[in-house]
């Protein structure tokens, strides 16, 4: 079932959370809301639920209008970030609760609950805990059981609220894994919030990128990596190097030798920019080769090794800010570079924003 | 407001009743077209008695649901439950320790309530007569050995309550460690 938001509007009183939202879920997706802390996805999420209400705007499901259902109309599987087991119920009563509450004529027999809600459990390997509590589970065996519980009602939505973010970061690590797999086995349309981008990009089709609630970018996560649509997604998402410079007519200028063309910016005259450079895009020189310039001057401060990469944390002389660049390693003379030692940099992607635009961005 | 009865000296409440259901209180008209007795009755004793150890129970209980947060409320909710399921499946089991420590704390206060009653009751006896009020009574007719009897009775009461709410209060403690450990994991 697909989930359509239009215009969606929230306050708490004077605070403004979410702010005129709209977006869509189409049928069988995993969506990651993405954003800081209080960036309203959690409040966009309680309202895709129906457990908040929003101030204007339209909630729809499969094209109908559900603005005005009520959360047990709506058939949506919640999943909350501590859990919300009933401490006094066994696992298998937690899961069958949704089955029991059922009206007499709905309900299923004894039998088939049983049935179901061992099925249930088996499917997130924790069918051996069924008669033990929820105070007696590790965290990660919580949050399953709270999945199946979830998930026993067969419910047209499933809506996760950091459903990882108490847990530490192994079993965190685990869980993505198999809540993308378990997903691709359901295909039941989820939403899931999450200020890990890590997390959002691993596990999700697509992203949905928030800020001071407002969606600053939707998009499939090799989008949201490679295209930011604004300074706040190129620093949330992933890492990334500024630096300050200024466009004019045409042409931003960054540092004292490189040059980038911008024919977008044709009419800007003497404006304050900002660049964006990820660290795996710049080439790294020993020599002032050439003589077309266009490179940054930069000593090394530190070299570690990851994997198949070269991490090197660079400055340019005179300059404060780090700058962290990442190339593969195999080149025998690069390989040997040390603490103390001169490089030259020239990046091979970059974005300009202007000053105005990018007054906002905010490093995560 | 909820405080209210804790302030105000239990005879004015029980003033407040007679003003309200006495023969000529605000109701009493009403009351005595339908022949319903309240004050001198006792519907009247059990009301200012509510009304004297409400906020016993109250004073227990919110601090404990603040705790545990609505989160299985909610839980609940989009699991299908209706309201009167949720809070009988799922929010009554999760208080019923605050509850019964604060039934306790009024039982205790109950027993003993001596002002309120002693005006809406009449002191009918055997019929609108609390232990407190008997007492009074032997006592002001110099039946100093029963009064004495009645009285180490009510303190005997007091004794069993007070070792009832020892074991409550300390299952209600563990409740709440529960929830924080849950939370510390």
């Amino acid at each position: 079932m697909s989930i359509e938001i239009r215009g969606v509007s929230k306050a708490f009183g004077s605070f403004q959370a979410l702010k005129n939202i709209s977006l869509k879920v189409p049928t069988g997706e995993l969506v990651a809301l993405l954003g800081p802390s209080g960036c309203g996805k959690t409040t966009l999420l309680h309202i895709i639920a129906g457990l908040e209400w929003a101030d204007a705007g339209n909630v729809y499901f499969h094209g109908e209008d559900a603005t005005s259902s009520h959360v047990r109309e709506r058939q949506v599987g919640f999943v909350f970030q501590h859990y919300a087991l009933f401490r006094h119920m066994s696992v298998f009563e937690n899961v069958a609760f949704g089955l029991r509450v059922r009206p007499r004529q709905l309900r299923p027999s004894e039998a088939e609950i049983r049935a179901r809600v061992l099925e249930l459990l088996k499917l997130m390997q924790v069918d051996w805990l069924a008669d033990r509590y929820p105070p007696q589970l590790s965290g990660g065996q919580r949050q399953r059981v709270a999945l199946a519980r979830a998930l026993a009602v067969e419910p047209k939505v499933l809506l996760l609220d950091e459903p990882f973010g108490a847990l530490d970061a192994k079993v965190r690590r685990e869980l993505r894994v198999w809540l993308r797999r378990l997903h691709d086995e359901l295909h039941v349309t989820s939403v899931f919030v999450t200020h890990d981008q890590e997390e959002a990009m691993e596990v999700s089709d697509r992203v949905v990128v928030m800020n001071q609630g407002q969606v600053e970018q939707i998009g499939t996560p090799a989008e949201v990596y490679d295209h930011p649509a604004s300074p706040f997604v190129y620093s949330f998402v992933g890492q990334v190097n500024l630096f300050q410079g200024r466009v004019h007519r045409g042409w931003a200028h960054i540092g004292d030798a490189v040059r980038v063309h911008l024919p977008e910016h044709a009419e800007t005259s003497n404006m304050e920019a900002v660049a964006y450079v990820r660290p795996h895009e710049f080439e790294v020189e020993l020599q002032p080769n050439g003589a077309e310039g266009g490179y940054l001057v930069a000593d090394v401060d530190n070299v570690t090794i990851a994997g198949a990469l070269l991490r090197l944390d660079l400055h340019q002389p005179g300059y404060d800010e780090l700058i962290r660049v990442e190339v593969p390693r195999g080149d025998p003379a690069r390989d040997k570079l040390k603490q103390g030692d001169r490089v030259y940099v020239r990046p091979t992607n970059q974005r300009v924003f202007i000053k105005e635009a990018a007054r906002d961005a905010t490093q995560p | 407001m909820i405080d209210l009865p804790f302030a105000v000296s239990p005879v004015v409440a029980g003033m407040v009743f007679v003003l309200m259901f006495g023969a000529r209180g605000w109701f009493g008209d009403w009351l005595d077209a339908y022949d319903i007795k309240i004050i001198f009755a006792v519907p009247g004793i059990v009301l200012a008695t509510t009304f004297i150890t409400f906020p016993f129970v109250a004073r227990e209980l919110i601090p404990h649901m603040h705790e545990q947060g609505t989160e299985a409320e909610e839980a609940a909710i989009t699991l299908g439950a209706s309201g009167w399921n949720t809070f009988w499946r799922v929010t009554l089991p999760s208080i019923k320790w605050s509850l019964l420590y604060g039934v306790i704390l009024c039982n205790a206060r109950a027993m003993g309530e001596f002002g309120a009653v002693s005006v809406v009751s009449g002191h009918i006896r055997g019929y609108t007569n609390t232990m407190p009020l008997h007492i009074e009574i032997l006592y002001n007719e110099y039946q100093f050995a029963a009064a004495f009897a009645v009285a180490t009775l009510l303190a005997g009461l007091a004794m069993v309550t007070l070792l009832v709410k020892s074991v409550v209060e300390w299952r209600t403690q563990q409740e709440i460690n529960a929830i924080h450990q849950e939370r510390a994991q």
